[in-house]
């Protein structure tokens, strides 16, 4: 166990210090921030990897993999977070006063037209240690729920109508998992007297979704060892008109993943106002919800080139150019409906301009900055790519939250990344070799025991 | 009218920071199947990949059917196929979207040959991609690829991971292909014996390099593995055409490209004993690339 926990924490150990990094600049900022998830992702891309299949064999008790995995699931970021969450509150404590500190409440923000950082506008007052135990203790027993959902994931496609809408239901809640998280731990309390019932019941809550995670540990496993079962066969042969269809070629490829990855988005930023809108009643949900739709429009956009078989594709009669515009699309229809939820929805960009001007500017630079975050990744075929993923989503996020008031800016912004990514494109195309290597964390296989794939 | 040769490579380079391919020349003459055989990490795929713009040559020319890879890249693309083992068809989800898919750019696909290789091959239309085993997504990708009749089939290891049922139907489709249409096939493999069988000519690469190349029969047959004793080592310390496997003492071990080293010029400097014996293609892979 000692081995396993020790290999794992060699291979991640940039996201450990990533997420120490995190805590402790939150937390000296005042708000403590444990990402309890996280090595929950990035237990799966080891799953998708084949590292579960890979120590299967191994001396090692199933049993003991079993707690392994839980191990470091569920408790690993927790415990490694704590040490920089208590460094920075005493960094932040040697500051502030402990108690009684108010911040600026968001009226003062719009009218001023000074931006805070987005999280402290739901903090009236602190009480530094008791909200560093509250996001600790929540981040656990977040980190277990995600232990179970991950147990739960399809390892494949689903058959039938019922097991789809149970793969579309784990997956989606999977898929919100983290920024369920960031959404949830700003409204977390800031001060024993600030505790609703529904802070006592999330509370309540840990330890159920931590013992149970533990008892779903040998399921995770059993999952990601077993190849999975081959489909039915039809008995009937296939007819040509099963494959036939008006749409097809280009059109049928921007039909899917266009699409796919349209829906997604849609379907993310409706739980994530509906999430956020029962938590806040009616008040304005502010620029937080509207940066974290464009996060998942850049991710998107981002992860197209992993999805959309790259390899296959350049086989086909395009010219390099053409490929290069096709690749575009998805950042680009991402661009659009991102900017279309946050300029409408949500507000976000220059009151002083028409919508139509900040929805143009916000679609530019989301679209654009997709496509940079396409490129870059595609550049890399290691693991280093998510490394490169969540730079690109730090960039974007900063520059979408520092230029929202001036869309001149940010359309210029939007149109050098589009350049860069189209250059980036090309030359990947042509000269980089990373473009076309297979693709395993983040590829349409994800999860998948790798003997079969 | 001079018809140009399926493939026409010339003075190929590729450099990587531990590998470097060429400089290479090879063609691949119109109607015949060309087997490129070499161990892992010789080059194959990369030479391959160059086909298709994968990756761009640092220096030389690649023609198929007399067009430049990189100048008319759509118009070869419409007449080469490629099948590799990391093509991934897995994000169209069903056989048939991916047929789907792949039918909208080729203007020779055949419905009526589909369907019949759908059956050869044991696929249907309605199975998810992703739950194939290796050997039905290949079965795919050589269906995708056989299915509008290219004119130059590019094979990177189409065997990998299939039965032998499925292996047999795949080399009668080439033949078929070949003999009845006069298309060519490039076939990068490490099923040296069904290379054997079946390719017109076969290519040896080694480090990035050609290091034999001619049709098959005759490439096996100028190849003999010889045995003598000779006191004087020095004689045969560089000897061209002449792979020494193996010397204990006096006696020598070695392959012999007959072209290049007859007998004789062995015998001119005093090789005795000297006996010798012909060599499989399998055989003659494992001395050229020891």
């Amino acid at each position: 166990m000692k081995l396993l926990i020790l290999d794992f924490l060699r291979r991640w150990w940039w996201m450990f210090v990533l997420l120490c990094l995190l805590s402790f600049s939150t937390t000296i900022g005042g708000f403590p921030f444990a990402l309890g998830p996280a090595a929950m992702f990035c237990l799966l891309v080891d799953a998708g990897r084949g590292v579960f299949r890979v120590v299967r064999p191994l001396p090692v008790p199933r049993r003991e993999q079993a707690q392994t995995w839980w191990l470091l699931g569920v408790l690993a970021v927790p415990l490694v977070t704590l040490l920089p969450i208590v460094l920075g509150s005493f960094v932040y404590l040697s500051v502030h006063d402990p108690v009684g500190v108010t911040l600026v409440p968001p009226q003062e923000i719009t009218s001023s037209g000074v931006a805070a950082p987005p999280m402290s506008i739901f903090i009236p007052t602190y009480s530094p240690w008791f909200a560093a135990g509250v996001q600790i203790w929540v981040g656990l027993g977040f980190a277990g729920f995600c232990f179970l959902l991950g147990s739960c994931l399809p390892t494949r496609p689903p058959e039938g109508i019922w097991e789809s809408i149970c793969a579309m239901l784990v997956g989606g809640l999977w898929g919100l998992s983290i920024p369920g998280l960031t959404i949830l731990l700003p409204h977390l309390p800031r001060t024993p007297s600030a505790l609703l019932p529904w802070h006592w019941a999330i509370v309540a809550s840990v330890p159920f979704w931590v013992v149970i995670s533990y008892f779903t540990a040998p399921d995770l496993l059993r999952r990601r060892t077993t190849a999975p079962v081959p489909a039915r066969k039809p008995a009937r042969p296939s007819t040509p008109a099963e494959w036939r269809g008006h749409v097809t070629g280009v059109p049928f490829y921007l039909v899917n993943f266009v699409a796919r990855s349209t829906l997604m988005l849609l379907f993310i930023s409706l739980v994530q106002v509906l999430f956020t809108g029962w938590l806040t009643g009616s008040a304005p949900i502010g620029p937080f919800a509207a940066i974290q739709t464009v996060c998942f429009a850049i991710i998107f956009s981002a992860l197209s080139g992993e999805w959309c078989a790259l390899r296959t594709l350049r086989a086909l009669p395009l010219s390099t150019t053409q490929l290069a515009a096709l690749l575009m699309a998805v950042p680009l229809s991402n661009g659009v409906m991102a900017a279309a939820l946050a300029s409408s929805w949500y507000g976000f960009g220059d009151a002083a301009v028409p919508m139509l001007v900040n929805f143009v500017a916000q679609t530019v630079a989301i679209a654009g900055l997709g496509a940079l975050g396409m490129a870059a990744m595609l550049h890399f075929a290691t693991g280093l790519r998510i490394l490169v993923l969540i730079i690109v989503m730090w960039i974007s996020a900063g520059v979408l939250f520092l230029c929202a008031k001036t869309p001149l800016w940010l359309a210029l912004v939007g149109v050098a990344a589009t350049a860069l990514a189209w250059l980036a494109l090309l030359r990947g195309l042509r000269n980089s070799a990373a473009f076309y290597q297979p693709r395993r964390f983040f590829g349409v296989s994800i999860g998948q025991p790798t003997a079969s794939s | 009218m001079n018809t140009p040769p399926a493939l026409e490579i010339h003075a190929l380079e590729k450099h990587y920071p531990r590998f470097a391919l060429g400089p290479l020349d090879l063609t691949v003459p119109n109607g015949a199947i060309y087997g490129l055989i070499g161990p892992n990490g010789a080059g194959k795929t990369t030479l391959i990949d160059q086909i298709f713009g994968m990756g761009s040559p640092d220096a030389g020319t690649i023609r198929v059917c007399g067009l430049d890879h990189a100048r008319d890249e759509v118009a070869v693309k419409e007449r080469a196929a490629y099948v590799g083992p990391d093509l991934n068809f897995a994000a169209w989800g069903r056989v048939a979207k991916a047929i789907r898919f792949v039918r909208g750019f080729r203007t020779t696909w055949d419905d009526a040959y589909c369907t019949r290789l759908m059956q050869a091959f044991g696929l249907e239309a309605n199975e998810r991609i992703a739950t194939l085993s290796f050997g039905g997504r290949t079965k795919l990708s050589l269906l995708l690829a056989l299915a509008w009749h290219p004119q130059l089939l590019v094979l990177d290891e189409p065997t990998t991971g299939i039965d032998a049922h499925s292996k047999k139907i795949v080399f009668s489709e080439l033949l078929g292909i070949v003999r009845d249409e006069a298309r060519t096939v490039l076939i990068s493999s490490h099923q040296l014996s069904d290379l054997e069988r079946f390719a017109d000519r076969v290519g040896v690469l080694h480090r990035g390099r050609l290091v034999a190349e001619g049709a098959t029969a005759e490439l096996v047959e100028r190849h003999l593995q010889a045995e003598w004793e000779a006191d004087n080592a020095e004689a045969f310390a560089s000897v061209p055409g002449m792979t020494v496997q193996e010397r204990d003492g006096s006696r020598w071990r070695a392959v012999l490209d007959t072209l290049t080293c007859p007998l004789a010029a062995l015998a001119s400097r005093g090789a005795r004993e000297l006996r010798t014996q012909p060599l499989t293609l399998e055989e003659l892979f494992l001395a050229l690339t020891k």
